[in-house]
């Protein structure tokens, strides 16, 4: 356990997500606790919508602070926020757990070839606002065109790609590629002013 | 297939909530390594993406403990140049192209964090005075076995003197950095194999700084950055020399 101690010195109240980040990668082991303190929650919450079986968010959620750890320099102040970082990394890892698993379902039983979403949240355009967590980001969606709210929505928490979520569908992919963009769009307009789930005011 | 920038712009949206197939995943990839106003776009749909994820949820109990075990397993180790996306490495690209025309050595540089330990500087800098650690740099670059490494810029101006003393022990001693504005701060950074590993950050009006030396460093750099310094470099920086 000496080894752990000398891994951890003392970090400033409050520090700012870049100054962990910094910390990190002198390989600091209270600043990543300090992250995961931060932004774990969120990380696992995201996948944990996304993949329904039990044990992935938390295995999701394991891999992205390891990486972080070993890899700190992926994170890019200059690219965006460490939470949108995290969430953008738990997201393409939940996506990929998601495709994966599908393609396997599909080889082992061609049953399943009509039930791509057995094992995921599929949210219809009147469940997306439900996994949503923020009263003001929840309030934009709830604001969008019912189609556009519903190719995001199947998007973003079920992992589909626009053409599988055409296909579910019935609509021309086309069609769903302009719903997300536009809505997408939107949501930038509206939420563009509030960006208090950023860096440092999480708790 | 060669898509136009509108086509692909169109896709951003998409992609920032990982929706499109792996083919056009990789064009888009592609086109945003070398598109600015693509990457401003994505940066802000990612924001927005990343707030519909966004929650308070508890992690469950013991999550920590587990990941905090598999640290003490598996080191950290710096980045490998093959594991970056292709949208980074173009600047990793280019600051190694600086430095190699600086210090002349022709490996991919990777950048990676480590700031002057706060200890060390506050001792240096508070118990002793600046003015001793100054005479300390002295003495090490009188010691035998000690070695020096003058930083130049491209222009051939001896911007820093490096003394290493030991791996504990390195000083820089700035012969001519001008006073940056309050904003800036100097950042010395390190080459060691592939990677680029920062070594402190020494502030807009520099002084004789004591900093620990990772062995195995080949090469020795300054960056100008944004104060309070940064993970990662995407400046030129404006001397180096190589620790040969």
């Amino acid at each position: 356990m000496a080894s752990r101690g000398a891994r951890s010195r003392g970090l400033p109240e409050g520090a700012s997500d870049t100054a962990l980040m910094m910390e990190v990668s002198r390989s600091n082991e209270a600043a990543l606790e300090a992250i995961y303190r931060r932004h774990g929650g969120a990380v696992y919450g995201l996948a944990n919508r996304m993949l329904s079986e039990n044990g992935i968010a938390e295995e999701i959620t394991q891999e992205i602070f390891l990486r972080l750890w070993q890899e700190p320099a992926r994170f890019d102040p200059e690219r965006g926020s460490l939470r949108t970082f995290l969430l953008t990394s738990a997201h393409s890892r939940a996506v990929d757990k998601i495709r994966a698993d599908t393609a396997r379902r599909r080889r082992e039983d061609r049953d399943h070839r009509e039930d791509p979403g057995r094992d995921r949240v599929t949210p219809l355009e009147d469940e997306v606002a439900s996994l949503i967590v923020g009263d003001e980001v929840r309030a934009a969606v709830e604001g969008l065109p019912a189609d556009e709210r519903e190719a995001i929505g199947l998007a973003y928490f079920g992992g589909y790609s626009y053409r599988q979520v055409a296909e579910m569908l019935g609509t021309p992919e086309g069609t769903v590629k302009s719903r997300i963009r536009h809505g997408m769009q939107s949501l930038r307009a509206l939420l563009a002013q509030s960006t208090g789930v950023e860096e440092g005011s999480a708790t | 297939m060669t898509s136009s920038h509108d086509e692909l712009r169109e896709l951003v949206a998409a992609y920032s909530l990982d929706a499109l197939e792996p083919a056009e995943t990789a064009e888009v990839a592609e086109h945003l390594a070398g598109c600015a106003e693509c990457r401003a776009e994505l940066r802000e749909l990612r924001t927005i993406a990343g707030q519909l994820g966004t929650s308070d949820t508890a992690p469950p109990t013991g999550l920590w403990d587990r990941i905090s075990e598999e640290l003490v397993d598996d080191p950290p180790t710096p980045i490998a140049s093959a594991k970056r996306g292709r949208s980074r490495r173009w600047v990793a690209l280019a600051v190694a192209a600086a430095i190699v025309a600086i210090v002349g050595l022709g490996v991919l540089v990777i950048n990676q964090q480590r700031r002057l330990d706060d200890a060390h500087r506050e001792i240096a800098a508070q118990v002793e005075g600046q003015g001793a650690v100054e005479r300390a740099a002295r003495a090490a670059a009188a010691a035998p076995g000690s070695r020096q490494v003058a930083l130049v810029s491209p222009q051939g101006d001896a911007v820093a003197d490096v003394v290493i003393a030991s791996t504990d022990e390195a000083y820089v001693i700035p012969r001519s950095m001008r006073p940056l504005g309050s904003g800036e701060t100097y950042q010395l950074w390190g080459k060691h194999g592939s990677q680029l590993i920062s070594l402190g950050v020494l502030g807009s009006r520099p002084t004789a700084t004591l900093l620990s030396l990772p062995s195995g460093i080949e090469a020795i750099a300054v960056t100008v950055e944004d104060a309070p310094g940064v993970v990662t470099s995407h400046h030129t920086p404006i001397a180096g020399g190589s620790v040969a």
